[in-house]
């Protein structure tokens, strides 16, 4: 695992260019750019408000729906991003797989970092919002930082199993997408987690993704404190699945190539 | 001690392990957790109990055919692939040009695509930094270095690539059949930054078909065949090793190939004669008969037929057919007959060929019928054709002093 560690670290700045390299290529080559990380969530908060505050009607507790949305719609588009991104960031690179050795977890780390930078401008606008919004800014939103952690290392867990996993099995390309739009209903992006009928919680909340994103808003929104018991059973499952999907990924690394 | 050592090495590649069936996958799952074994089918050995030694400086050339186990030997190498077993160690830093350019992004300008590919080969940010100067210099791309890649051509694509990696300070070059694009002007600076190279003591390992450059700038070549060291020795012992290969494998080849291509007509053997009639496998300079049989089931209008001669290799030596100068034109053939051509003398140097004759329509780009005759042979030592040439050239030689050496 060290060694795994020391030769990420030497090749930190082929990550960084890497990274450079995705970001130009995202917001150079297109016309208005870097632009487009704000106008599409922006774009998307307006069909969406439009569509569970004015028409359904989802009850949010005295907060403005666009920013009660935002709020989680934001931590999830950051996780499903990451995690599609990851998803072919292998199998989109395999010419460069196949012909020079590097640690190949710069590509899935690359892809956080990218979608990360597009977080930290959502987070940004999100920042905007409270400000302009009457109501008060909490003492617990300190605790914002822990929870983006968690939610990085459940992410980053995830990526680096998910792009290697998917060199030997194809297929999940497929199902990937499938299992993304389940998760997103499991957790608690469009509709407030009161929805859940309260004997149903706990194994609601056995669900990492919604812990977090109930934790967001729960700090940021209304002033409350993460429910430790729930966050602290996240943030061990988050763990565990970073370290089993890093193992993973250096383990099968050597046959990425064979696989072609 | 040697700078690249293999020992014992195979290498085992599992084959369409994607695409298959959900079933086969779960499989393979299976398999692969409980450590069991791959069913025979899926498995290809690309190289067997490889045993090689190399030594700092040496310029070794890797020839052979495709899948004989040479882009495999460069991918363990590079480290890019593991072997299945044994070991392979190197001493010192590895650079590779197994792909010029890999890992440009198109649309990214020439000097973020050096900053790339050179993190790429391992160089950290700051070295990079003082080598973007002399790439672009030795690109020869000073005026398109902020271009971005896609308006390249391909030429200036590969002389990218090329000066990207020959600034990489390495012990060890790994060069994969990269030097055939690029005009001859660049092919040739790169040649000479690969001898440069090598007179810097630095060990090169090139893998390529080309077998000139192998003998033209190695020290010691490598011949590979079914994933094995089939010979190792001189550039020049291999590549006459390598040739006679190529030749049974061509011959093998094109004994297969005794096809009809349609049904109304047959060719139903090539002969070699003497001038005199006499069938022969033999044949000397003084000239040889060449008779292709045919038998026409149905009448053929306007036929042509067109003899080849070809060396072992599957080189084209000459071509003569019935419609060129000596036009010989039937208006039709029915039933059985032969073709024959008369060869005064033959310029052909001392070696094994093969003629192949084909009939078909004057007007019609169509064959009606191929078939490939045995071997013949025409007289004399048999030398090496890197050596002899192909045709005997006729010659009147002279010399002639324009001067006197001075008087002392």
């Amino acid at each position: 695992m060290t060694t795994y560690l020391r030769e990420l670290v030497n090749a930190r700045d082929l990550l960084w260019i890497w990274v450079q390299r995705e970001l130009k290529v995202r917001y150079t080559t297109s016309y208005f750019g870097i632009l487009w990380v704000v106008l599409q969530p922006l774009a998307v908060l307006a069909i969406f408000t439009f569509v569970f505050s004015v028409l359904l009607r989802v009850p949010t507790q005295g907060v403005a729906y666009p920013i009660w949305l935002f709020c989680g719609l934001s931590a999830w588009t950051f996780f499903n991003n990451t995690l599609n991104n990851a998803a072919g960031a292998l199998t989109g690179n395999m010419n460069l797989v196949k012909k020079v050795y590097f640690p190949r977890e710069i590509f899935p780390i690359g892809a956080l970092i990218v979608n990360t930078v597009d977080y930290a401008i959502a987070t940004l606008i999100f920042g905007v919002m409270l400000f302009i919004d009457p109501a008060p800014f909490y003492s617990t939103l300190i605790l914002y930082p822990l929870i983006f952690v968690i939610q990085l290392c459940l992410t980053l867990g995830l990526s680096l199993f998910l792009s290697s996993f998917i060199v030997f099995f194809r297929d999940v390309r497929f199902i990937l997408p499938l299992m993304l739009q389940m998760l997103m209903y499991l957790s608690p992006v469009f509709y407030p987690i009161d929805q859940v009928p309260g004997n149903l919680l706990p194994f609601y909340l056995l669900n990492p993704v919604a812990v977090i994103l109930d934790s967001f808003r729960r700090v940021a929104l209304y002033g409350l404190p993460p429910r430790w018991g729930y966050l602290t059973y996240a943030a061990l499952v988050s763990l565990l699945v970073l370290w089993v999907g890093y193992l993973y990924f250096k383990r099968s690394e050597r046959e990425f190539v064979d696989q072609i | 001690m040697s700078i690249i050592h293999f020992e014992d090495v195979s290498k085992r590649y599992r084959l369409n392990t994607h695409g298959q069936s959900v079933f086969s996958s779960a499989r393979n799952l299976l398999q692969r957790m409980t450590g069991g074994q791959i069913a025979d089918e899926h498995v290809l050995w690309a190289l067997r109990n490889v045993e090689l030694s190399i030594e700092a400086g040496e310029m070794v050339g890797i020839i052979g055919r495709n899948g004989a186990g040479k882009s495999t030997m460069l991918k363990l190498l590079s480290k890019v692939a593991y072997p299945t077993s044994g070991r392979v160690e190197t001493r010192g830093r590895l650079s590779a040009m197994i792909e010029l350019g890999a890992g440009f992004h198109p649309d990214l300008s020439g000097r973020d695509n050096i900053f790339l590919s050179g993190a790429i080969q391992g160089l950290r940010k700051a070295e990079i930094a003082r080598l973007v100067e002399p790439i672009t210099e030795f690109a020869e791309l000073q005026a398109f270095i902020d271009t971005p890649v896609k308006y390249y051509s391909s030429g200036m694509y590969a002389r990218l690539g090329f000066a990207i990696v020959q600034q990489i300070e390495s012990e060890i070059l790994l060069i994969d059949e990269v030097l055939s694009v690029g005009d001859a002007s660049f092919r040739r600076k790169c040649l000479d930054r690969m001898r440069q190279m090598h007179a810097e003591g630095r060990t090169i390992i090139l893998v390529t078909h080309d077998t000139w450059s192998i003998t033209s700038f190695c020290t010691r070549a490598l011949m590979m065949h079914k994933g094995q060291v089939e010979s190792d020795g001189t550039p020049n012992e291999v590549i006459t090793r390598y040739r006679q290969f190529e030749r049974d494998e061509w011959l093998s080849r094109s004994h297969d190939a005794h096809e009809s291509v349609s049904t109304e007509l047959q060719i139903e053997s090539i002969a070699y004669l003497t001038l005199e009639g006499e069938p022969t496998t033999e044949v000397d300079h003084d000239g040889m008969l060449i008779r292709v049989h045919y038998h026409a089931f149905k009448p053929v209008d306007e036929p042509v037929c067109v003899v080849r001669i070809r060396r072992l290799d599957g080189l084209v030596c000459c071509s003569i057919d019935t419609a060129n100068i000596d036009m010989l034109t039937l208006p039709f053939i029915e039933g059985r007959g032969y073709f024959e051509a008369r060869l005064p003398f033959l310029s052909l140097v001392s070696d094994m060929y093969v003629a192949e004759a084909t009939i078909q329509h004057r007007r019609l780009p169509m064959i009606l019928a191929r078939e490939m005759g045995e071997v013949f042979r025409v007289k004399g030592k048999i030398v090496d054709a890197s050596v002899n040439g192909v045709f005997i050239q006729k010659v009147f030689w002279s010399a002639s002093v324009l001067e006197n050496a001075p008087m002392e």
